[in-house]
């Protein structure tokens, strides 16, 4: 159990900072917050589970809606293959090294921290771009939550709360980080429009469109007090 | 309880402020008024003797931790007003507030977490929130206006939308939050591996050793001192100016404190000399104090003039770390709380200056101060709140934290190096003493003025003339306001001598104890220092 969870979590983080597709990055980001409280020994309580589950969905979230529709080109100059090879090799050298390093908790939490440090570390060495360097960086607090479950054993209830808002706090930051295309009124607004922005459906199609006005087919979003609008049409 | 009234109030009014501010409407007075909300709880708080359990973890709400709460969250309203009132920059005149210098919703997430970090004793937990303290600044440091791409057709999925991640200042947020966790990453590992209930390596010097370098390290990458300096110096002039107080000074000031817990709680206790670590740090320290000092000395720019002069002093927050002397863990806090307000109110300073002005470069804002001099003054009173005056908490501070981590004649090359930052600040202020140049003499002048009297016009349009009018005056005595509470604390008021010097940690589990435990330093009685521990020099 605490084995397929290792790995979990270690795909998990491969997936984040290796995925080409908005989807493989966000999903790689949910599994590698969900699974990490299972590498707890002896297992967390049901209700602490569900809380970092949801977490990991929110965290997941926030990226697939920041990211969906860009050019995710993947912070790692190696592909997903050579980085599942180095990290089940720096998995196996954790599991050994809880010989040396004897904490309270499980060999395979060490051994998922380990290959977690080496996955960013490989990540963070190809000049990533900024929301890269945060993907790193969400990887390495999901590293950090290893470390303490392999040195510490379990946690209290408090921290893994406090993990899980760090995790979605990165992820929410790394979603914030993602640049915002500027339109003018004339081009065609994407699917993925801001779904904090204020959006209203204008009156009339062949008129210009106004904010708070319903008309066919054209969506109108932008902000109160002067900010860019956009236009576009429904798809 | 307080503890949740104050998470709830902060996160939560953080998250209506920047609805609203997304909004365009209101963001700043929610954020003002949840601010202040959380100050008026925050002082409320119940002292050392209010401990309790939350979710299975003691928390405490010791007094310096209540000082910083309310410091900070005055710094937030006062920067919030100034968003206000500011000057606007050309061509923006008029057009509603302007969210881009709203810094609330920055201010109450930062609050949130802060609060957990500081109430909750365990260094290794509360280093979780330390470091989440600091992403709000990051997250909400992206200026927009950088990251569009102008022009770019909004098409098919993958092909005409940016790429994520571009930009230069992007890179550079990103890279901030990079340094977030790794420095949470090191400092948790360190901390876990010497005093975590494994108790691995506590009885062994060396890997002791190891620990205290893992955990400056921490503080150095976090702090941005030399040589990690070079990605915050840029991203200050790159970021949101209502985002860089909690960005450069308040989230660092939270995580150093939090680990500076856990070298007292740790580290300390075992009674180790580790003279070539404390020797290496210390030399850090000593380096980023020069750096600092000669790179604010030499910039003409505003931005990168705060930047260095902050990379200066943050040099003092690496001291502690340097030091065998149990009484830096009261100067190390007290800096720790002079130091983040008393830079933010010279970030507000280079705030109003440029926009008063229209240019951020020293050469063109000659005569400065004839032309306003309230934010000469308050230029001034920010330099005595950071480097201090004799007899003023602030400079005791930055002795004994030089006491404790060198021995003469370096300790006094090291003291004469620091004061190359008020030497920066000083020589800001005699270019302002000079012939005015022209962009400054058209500049508006900075005294309070009165709208043509006009019985058709309404009250609301009144005020609204009255504030265009005056916004110089009006912004200058709110960063005045700022100098005067920095050099408050600075002074020692608000009983921030002994807030700083109690609550002393007790020893984690794996750290034995040399002494019986730590004992409140010489810092927490009304003298300096007088013997001077052994020193790596």
């Amino acid at each position: 159990m605490l084995l397929a969870a290792g790995a979990l979590v270690v795909a998990g983080g491969i997936a984040c900072v290796a995925g080409r597709r908005a989807a493989h990055v966000a999903g790689g980001a949910a599994l590698l917050l969900a699974a990490s409280p299972l590498l707890a020994d002896p297992m967390p309580g049901a209700i602490l589970i569900a809380e970092r589950v949801v977490g990991a969905a929110l965290a997941g979230e926030l990226l697939w809606l920041a990211l969906r529709g860009r050019v995710v080109a993947g912070s790692s100059s190696l592909g997903w293959s050579p980085l599942a090879l180095i990290g089940i090799a720096a998995f196996a050298a954790g599991i050994g090294a809880q010989r040396i390093v004897p904490g309270a908790g499980p060999p395979e939490a060490l051994g998922t921290a380990l290959a977690l440090f080496v996955v960013a570390a490989m990540a963070v060495a190809a000049r990533p771009d900024g929301v890269h360097a945060g993907l790193a960086a969400l990887v390495l607090v999901a590293a950090t939550g290893a470390v303490r479950l392999a040195l510490s054993g379990s946690t209290s209830a408090l921290e893994s709360l406090l993990v899980a808002g760090l995790g979605v706090a990165a992820a929410g930051t790394v979603a914030l980080l993602v640049p915002r295309p500027e339109f003018t009124p004339a081009e065609p607004a994407p699917d993925d429009a801001d779904p904090l922005s204020w959006v209203a459906i204008g009156l009339d199609a062949g008129a210009p469109a106004r904010r708070g006005s319903v008309a066919g087919g054209t969506v109108v979003t932008g902000k109160r007090g002067g900010g860019p609008s956009r236009t576009g049409r429904l798809r | 309880m307080t503890l949740m009234p104050l998470v709830l109030v902060a996160f939560g009014g953080s998250l209506l402020a920047w609805l609203a501010q997304r909004a365009g409407r209101g963001g700043t007075a929610a954020g003002v008024a949840a601010l202040a909300a959380f100050g008026l709880l925050a002082a409320l708080m119940p002292g050392p003797a209010g401990d309790a359990t939350l979710a299975g973890e003691v928390v405490t709400q010791p007094a310096w931790a209540r000082l910083f709460l309310v410091a900070a969250a005055a710094t937030g309203i006062l920067t919030a007003l100034l968003a206000v009132v500011v000057p606007r920059e050309p061509g923006t005149e008029g057009k509603g507030p302007n969210p881009e210098l709203d810094p609330t919703p920055v201010f109450l997430a930062f609050l949130g977490a802060a609060t957990l970090a500081l109430t909750i004793p365990s260094p290794v937990t509360a280093l979780v929130p330390a470091a989440a303290a600091g992403l709000a600044g990051v997250a909400l440091g992206w200026l927009p206006a950088a990251s569009r791409v102008r022009g770019g057709r909004a098409g098919a999925a993958g092909e005409a939308l940016p790429g994520a991640g571009a930009g230069a200042s992007g890179r550079r947020l990103g890279m901030e939050l990079l340094r977030i966790s790794v420095a949470l990453a090191v400092a948790v590992t360190a901390l876990e591996l010497l005093a975590g209930s494994a108790d691995l390596i506590a009885g062994e010097p060396f890997a002791v050793g190891g620990a205290l370098l893992a955990l400056s390290f921490a503080v150095a990458l976090r702090v941005g001192t030399v040589p990690f300096h070079g990605n915050g110096s840029r991203v200050l002039g790159e970021v949101k100016d209502a985002t860089r107080p909690v960005l450069s000074l308040w989230g660092p000031a939270v995580f150093a404190v939090v680990a500076l817990t856990g070298l007292e709680a740790a580290i300390v206790p075992l009674g180790l000399p580790l003279a070539w670590e404390r020797g290496l740090v210390a030399g850090l320290a000593a380096l980023t104090i020069v750096v600092g000092g000669v790179g604010a000395l030499t910039r003409e720019n505003l931005d990168q003039l705060v930047a260095y002069s902050i990379i200066g002093d943050s040099g003092f927050v690496l001291l502690a770390f340097a030091s065998t002397d149990p009484a830096v863990w009261g100067a190390e806090r007290a800096w720790l709380l002079v130091f983040p307000l008393a830079k933010s109110g010279l970030l507000a300073w280079a705030l109003v200056t440029a926009r008063m002005f229209g240019s951020r470069e020293l050469s063109n804002l000659r005569g400065w101060v004839r032309h306003a001099p309230v934010l000469g003054v308050a230029l001034s009173l920010v330099t005595v709140a950071t480097i201090g005056l004799p007899g003023l908490l602030s400079f005791e501070v930055r002795l004994e934290l030089l006491r404790g981590a060198f021995s003469d004649p370096i300790r006094s090359l090291v003291f004469a190096a620091s004061l190359t930052s008020a030497a920066a600040l000083a020589r800001v202020v005699i270019v302002g003493l000079g012939q005015p140049t022209a962009l400054v003499q058209a500049a508006p002048r900075g005294w309070p003025q009165r709208p043509q009297r006009d019985l058709r016009r309404r009250a609301g349009a009144t005020a609204g003339l009255a504030l265009n009018l005056n916004r110089v005056p009006a912004s200058a005595a709110l960063v005045l306001a700022m100098s005067l509470l920095a050099v408050s604390l600075g002074a020692g008021l608000f009983g921030l001598r002994g807030a700083a010097a109690g609550d002393v940690p007790t020893g984690l589990p794996g750290a034995q104890p040399a002494n019986g435990g730590a004992t409140p330093g010489p810092f927490s009685t009304e003298s300096p220092v007088s013997g001077a521990s052994p020193s790596p020099s």
